[in-house]
């Protein structure tokens, strides 16, 4: 084997982006719907707006990710010596995708129930 | 770095034959001591055997404890047991089986099969497993015990407060639990630090992260679960045994406590628990799968993928535990979406066995079986568990038998039935005998049966309306008809685990160096031959299924023809390779069996039993000696660096490494992601609290000046100084020890100063920790620090003292790497606590 990777724990963090986002998110929404509609802080309306804003912030920022890991192919010209690299590289980019579905998925309740309604519904 | 950056990897790097007496070397440094001596075994088979043996006996004492509840339910208006007895036996049959046997019994096949699967002669850290193991098995048995002198809790596995308060639950039960439990997460945390830096640090050469087994990442995926969970239930348990002790009131409505706060931080661990006992039993099925289809697991990408995708998805579906508490309505739909998304990784490994078992040819053994019994009663659990995902049918089904049944599909499906396939699978790996296929079959269909007899009508009398733990029942519908098939079902299901112990006493004969071996065919390196010391020598992994892709690959492994063929140093070792691509970086020393583990274990139970019947001296004095063993095993922990070894084809690798190459280093970054975890959960819990009673929280002007606290962080800052000066830029830092004891003694007078005047502060602002939640937050901020401090205060003069003994210097310094490392992280953590116990109340 040639020059081992130099930066191993980057590469394995590289894996957590995509669900660590997708549970910054759930945390943004939850503690937004916590801290507007329990004790009333601010309407309704500001609980749809902030879940949009991160909806849409996260979703931009995996698509970023994804898309700087479409751009930098793994060391293709060294496949044979760096299936590991190119493992992770393959991982860390479908993990983001099921983390976009993810996103999408929690959020769905801002836009199809009433925000900040009692538990009885 | 390392001489493999210039050399290929061989093969074939050694030639034949071997050396005269190199193989009896390598025997004697890994020579197992003799009689009842081998209690102070250390290496992975030894404690593997240990390990499994107790978990098996506590899920036997657990599974007494559900035939004794079967047995009072069989019939409306029973009398055989009274409702404490009762309530005692529901409680301790949760928790043994969830604490004391599902998540063990995972670490104990971990501590026993990884090292084989992986061609490591052992876990990185053998005395660390020992201590778990140990301080583990007294923990439990002292705990279980209770169950006989009426100590017992009964508060209910999760046990909520206010029932588990002081106001009604005055006894001790509830404090066994809260300590006993502690100390079993200590012992979980330590296995799962093992088990982490096993897997990324000492796989065989080649065995980069995509060969790696399945079930190998599964215990990575698991392990770092627990690393993230099981600090929200330590914070809890401390919370609630402060509360309790001293009458901090976290949990005191009246006091602007809310309880709910122990369901969060018990749910944020207990949901992902569920995962952490599952995900481990799913690699052990993606193990077994292919071998008894007889061809290469399917979707090897797809599941490492849904294994992750699930490790975090369930911490994100707590609050489905709290349906019914009053959290508003979107917030419930959050957790629902989420409970159903966690349905999609799952399923992508279900279709993956299933595609399996369909490409292959199945042989129809009992381990398949076993496999077949997981997919039929874990899709149903799986199928109601989205049942119980949707508000509105949670709201009718909860605290019914509906969910009783729900979770055991859920998990005696998926993690019962596995384990049990597993030990059928790899029975033959470490026995001289393999186990009964006919008695095995008389195993499985009885236990299938008897499951589904048992559990199936649960749901139906849930649906009916009969609530969980209650200790009896009126004779109305058919809630008679119902329980007593439930019973026969749960007798049946233990005549199936009886005949299987009849089998195991038949069959099973533990050896650590002559097993039968490979007689499935199965592909990963456990089926190599196999002594105590793992593989004679390490083999070059070029693929997933090394066994059927390199032939002969075991003959080689054994004559010496690959690496590491005996020992270098004489001692034992293994080899640890980089985290992604497996290539060997170092020689791993490791230590030979001793006393010092077993002996911390059993005084670290003593201090925490002794505690909890209120014996404080005793306890603190078992505490000092078990800090005392720690101390003595640690000194020998660092040894002195020598020449680089030759592992094979002219490879030679460094005998000593220190910073983030060393497995030590890792190890610790782990343990500051369990104190970081810890402290998150601490903050929440400090949030949480304020949204439900602001009132309690002070206005900025009754708040200590804000000198104070800047004075404090100005210690801790200068604390953090000192040791940067040792290590950096101090050039006679290493050489002159006056200066290193003066720069260390300064460090820690400026953090123990830092920290007592922050509790100063706040007591001479008159605050006094059981008045309200707020004060109780607090004083909580700096209890968390003081442990680390303590911490710190034991190890800065171990590393003053190995200093002045000579065994600490500019190379040899793993010690004092960690000493760093630990000390930055607690400056760190404190800034933080001050940043929200000052700044946050001054926000408003």
């Amino acid at each position: 084997m040639s020059t081992p990777r130099a930066r191993p724990l980057a590469d394995l963090l590289r894996l957590f982006v995509g669900p660590g986002l997708w549970f910054a998110h759930l945390a943004v929404l939850y503690g937004a719907e916590a801290l507007i509609c329990t004790p009333p802080l601010a309407s309704g309306r500001a609980m749809t707006w902030i879940a949009s804003a991160a909806t849409i912030l996260v979703l931009g920022v995996l698509a970023l990710f994804g898309a700087a890991l479409v751009r930098q192919p793994p060391p293709a010209d060294r496949s044979e010596e760096h299936t590991a690299a190119a493992f992770l590289h393959a991982t860390a980019l479908l993990l983001a995708v099921l983390s976009a579905l993810g996103v999408v998925w929690t959020a769905s309740p801002v836009a199809l129930l009433p925000v900040c309604a009692s538990p009885a519904g | 770095m390392t001489d493999t950056s210039q050399r290929r990897l061989a093969s074939h790097p050694n030639k034949l034959p071997r050396p005269k007496g190199e193989l009896e070397a390598l025997e004697a440094a890994w020579e197992l001591p003799k009689g009842w001596r081998i209690l102070s075994a250390v290496n992975n088979t030894v404690i593997g055997y240990f390990y499994v043996g107790a978990a098996v006996l506590f899920f036997l004492l657990a599974g007494i404890l559900a035939l004794l509840m079967r047995l009072q339910l069989a019939v409306p208006s029973n009398t055989f047991l009274s409702a404490e007895t009762y309530n005692q036996i529901f409680t301790m049959h949760g928790t043994v089986m969830m604490f004391l046997f599902a998540v063990p019994v995972v670490e104990a096949m971990g501590v026993l099969l990884l090292p084989q699967m992986l061609g490591a002669r052992d876990l990185p850290f053998p005395r660390l497993s020992a201590f778990a193991f140990w301080a583990y098995f007294v923990g439990g048995l002292i705990f279980f015990g209770t169950l006989f002198f009426d100590l017992a809790p009964s508060g209910g596995w999760f046990m909520y407060p206010p029932l588990t308060g002081t106001q009604y639950s005055p006894g001790l039960g509830a404090d066994f639990w809260l300590l006993g439990i502690g100390f079993i997460e200590i012992s979980a945390i330590a296995g799962a630090i093992e088990l982490i830096i096993g897997v990324l640090r000492t796989r065989a050469p080649g065995m980069t992260l995509d060969r790696m087994p399945m079930f190998a990442w599964t215990l990575l995926i698991f392990a770092g679960m627990i690393v993230f969970a099981f600090p929200a239930v330590i914070l809890a348990t401390m919370l609630l045994e402060l509360e309790r002790a001293l009458g901090w009131p976290f949990f005191i409505p009246q006091k602007g406590g809310d309880a709910l706060l122990w369901q969060h931080l018990f749910w944020f661990f207990g949901h992902p628990e569920v995962y952490i006992i599952f995900l481990p039993a799913a690699g052990m099925v993606s193990m077994i799968v292919p071998t008894m289809a007889r061809t290469p697991l399917v979707g090897y990408r797809l599941i490492a993928v849904a294994l992750i995708a699930t490790g975090f998805f369930s911490f994100g579906l707590w609050v489905h535990h709290m349906f019914t508490t009053g959290i508003p309505a979107l917030s419930l739909s959050f957790f629902s979406a989420a409970s159903m998304a966690v349905a999609l990784p799952s399923g992508i490994q279900v279709f993956s066995w299933i595609a399996t078992i369909a490409a292959g040819r199945l042989r129809w053994s009992t381990p398949s079986l076993f496999v077949l019994g997981f997919l039929f009663i874990f899709t149903l659990g799986g199928l109601t568990g989205v049942m119980v995902a949707m508000v509105p049918f949670d709201w009718q089904a909860h605290d019914t038998y509906f969910v009783v049944a729900h979770f055991h599909y859920v998990l005696v499906g998926g993690m019962v039935f596995p384990l049990f396939a597993a030990f059928y699978y790899w029975a033959p790996a470490f026995s001289r005998r393999a186990l009964s296929e006919r008695l095995g079959k008389i195993t499985f269909w009885l236990m299938f049966a008897g499951f589904n007899v048992a559990f199936f009508p649960m749901h139906i009398s849930g649906l009916m309306g009969m609530p969980r733990r209650v200790y009896t029942y009126p004779a109305v519908m058919e809630w008679g008809v119902l329980n007593m098939i439930s019973t026969i079902g749960a007798f049946l299901f233990a005549a199936g685990v009886l005949i299987f112990l009849v089998d195991v006493v038949r069959n099973l004969r533990p050896t650590v160096s002559q097993p039968i071996g490979n007689i499935w065919n199965g592909p990963s390196l456990e089926w190599m031959h196999n002594h105590v010391y793992g593989p004679r020598s390490v083999p070059l992994v070029e693929s997933r299924d090394p066994l059927w892709d390199q032939p002969g690959l075991s003959e080689e492994s054994k004559a010496g023809r690959h690496y590491l063929p005996g020992t270098v140093t004489g001692v034992r070792e293994t080899m640890l390779t980089s985290p992604i691509e497996a290539i060997p970086e170092a020689l791993l020393r490791l230590p030979g069996a001793g006393w010092t583990p077993i002996l911390a274990a059993v005084l670290t139970a003593g201090f925490f039993m002794l505690l909890t019947v209120k014996a404080t001296v005793p306890a603190l004095l078992s505490g000092v000696l078990a800090v005392t063993a720690i101390l003595i095993w640690m000194w020998e922990s660092d040894p002195r660096p020598l020449a680089r070894a030759e592992i094979g084809h002219g490879i030679k690798v460094p005998t000593y490494v220190s910073g983030p190459i060393s497995h030590s280093w890792w190890a610790m970054v782990v343990l500051l992601l369990v104190a970081g975890a810890l402290y998150l959960s601490y903050a929440f819990s400090y949030l949480y609290l304020w949204t439900v009673s602001p009132q309690v929280w002070p206005r900025p002007e009754q708040l200590p000046p804000i000198v104070w606290p800047l004075m404090s962080a100005a210690l801790l800052a200068a604390s953090s100084g000192f040791i940067f000066l040792i290590s950096r830029v101090l050039p006679g830092g290493f050489r002159n020890n006056a200066a290193f004891v003066v720069l260390t003694a300064l460090a820690l007078i400026a953090l123990v100063g830092g920290l007592g005047m922050e509790i100063l502060a706040h007591w001479r602002a008159g605050l006094r920790p059981d008045a309200d939640a707020h004060a109780a937050m607090v004083y909580m901020a700096s209890f968390l620090q003081l442990d680390l401090v303590l911490a710190l205060v034991v190890m800065a003069a171990f590393v003053i003292a190995r200093r002045l003994a000579g065994l600490l210097n500019r190379r040899r310094r793993v010690v004092y790497d960690n000493l760093s490392l630990l000390w930055h992280y607690t400056v760190a953590q404190g800034l933080l606590g001050l940043l929200l116990v000052h700044g946050f109340p001054r926000l408003q």
